[in-house]
């Protein structure tokens, strides 16, 4: 087993998480001290860690010949941008997954979802076609407002064939679209059908069968 | 930049129960350098990051929801059972609610115990509630310690021991089990 099996109670803020009580038996797999019930705990080494402190910047004294701050001319350079490529000091260096930002670079990266660390939320496109493409298909949906339905869903399978996917998912994203795109023609077909007998009947009449 | 659909994602095994599911499904994927629990809710889909570095533990407390569904469900079997034993005209009706009953009774069994599962970091106890089912939770959080413990190395004893020396000199003097 990978995780430690030790006294929990020595690492002081951990506690039940269902009733709030510190455990204060060695629990590694055991009952919870005030609720009783079974837990399982795996503890980590960040759990002793302390607080991480971000760096403070560094001021130049004299004229030293130093990289300085693209935003704080006084401050000592610490790292590059690998957004911008300005030089920034410890103040606004933002270090994220083995690289360095500045604040503007991150916010800019995050408005355009570039930086999937920062990424909390999507619009499933996706599901919301499927939904439209199959609730044509539902029956009392199916005479009255297909019509309406399958050029809505067509409309925006092509209008969000592009937006930013499911993060976590993407390859089955786009099939969905696809599944949808071939539901709404298939609803348009009939649309078509439709409207192709009943011009054929208003322009030629009814048939020789129903004339005899 | 690296383009974020090269990033991949592997998921763990687990689904949320069932009408969880239909309220915020959610599911666990791995990442390169942690985890990422993605919920759905009606046509928005949220994501929460968990870096490697940052995971301080993972809590499963186990739960009574197991048997909660085993009497829902062994209620409905008996009221097909009736239905299909007292009158004649509700037999076939009965028998199909009595063996519905019994296949989600036994799909309940086999699926295990139920539990709770919690990710922890230092300002963070986030439920994840596709890992509800003891198998599925032990099996995900032993995947969990070896990719933690990659990135951040074992926690041996003696450090434990000098944590709780430092935090409170009065604790630590109980047996273990």
């Amino acid at each position: 087993m990978g995780f430690l099996q030790t006294p929990l109670a020595m690492v002081a803020p951990l506690t039940c998480p269902k009733c709030g009580a510190p455990l204060s038996s060695y629990i590694v797999k055991g009952p919870c001290p005030g609720c009783r019930r079974e837990i399982e705990a795996h503890a980590y080494p960040a759990l002793l860690s302390p607080p991480k402190i971000g760096n403070l910047p560094e001021r130049i004294d004299d004229e030293q010949d130093v990289a300085t701050c693209f935003h704080h001319p006084d401050k000592k350079a610490v790292a590059v941008c690998d957004h911008s490529g300005i030089f920034l000091c410890g103040l606004c260096d933002i270090p994220m997954g083995g690289k360095h930002f500045s604040p503007q670079a991150l916010a800019q990266l995050k408005a355009k979802g570039q930086l999937p660390q920062l990424v909390q939320s999507r619009t499933r496109w996706d599901s919301i076609c499927m939904s439209l493409a199959i609730l044509g298909f539902v029956p009392p949906v199916l005479p009255y407002f297909f019509w309406i339905t399958a050029p809505a869903t067509i409309y925006l399978v092509i209008r969000h064939w592009n937006s930013p996917p499911s993060m976590v998912n993407p390859p089955r994203w786009r099939l969905r679209f696809i599944f949808a795109l071939i539901f709404a023609t298939l609803q348009l077909t009939i649309i078509l059908i439709v409207l192709w007998v009943i011009f054929d009947r208003i322009l030629n009449g009814p048939g020789p069968s129903a004339q005899e | 930049m690296a383009n974020p659909k090269d990033r991949t994602y592997t998921r763990l095994r687990g689904r949320s129960p069932f009408l969880t599911r239909l309220a915020n499904a959610a599911s666990l994927w791995k990442s390169e350098d942690g985890l990422v629990l993605a919920t759905q809710t009606a046509y928005t889909e949220s994501y929460q990051h968990f870096r490697f570095d940052d995971l301080q533990g993972i809590l499963i407390v186990k739960t009574r929801r197991q048997l909660w569904y085993m009497l829902i469900y062994g209620l409905f079997g008996l009221l097909g059972l009736f239905l299909a034993v007292v009158w004649e005209y509700t037999r076939m009706l009965g028998w199909i609610f009595f063996g519905a009953a019994m296949i989600a009774h036994m799909l309940n069994w086999l699926k295990g115990e139920t539990c709770a599962t919690y990710l922890r970091t230092a300002v963070k106890l986030q439920e994840v509630s596709c890992l509800s089912r003891l198998p599925v939770a032990t099996a995900a959080a032993a995947e969990i310690d070896g990719w933690v413990q990659e990135r951040q190395g074992t926690l041996r004893l003696d450090q434990l021991a000098a944590a709780s020396t430092a935090l409170s000199p009065s604790r630590g003097q109980g047996a273990a089990p």
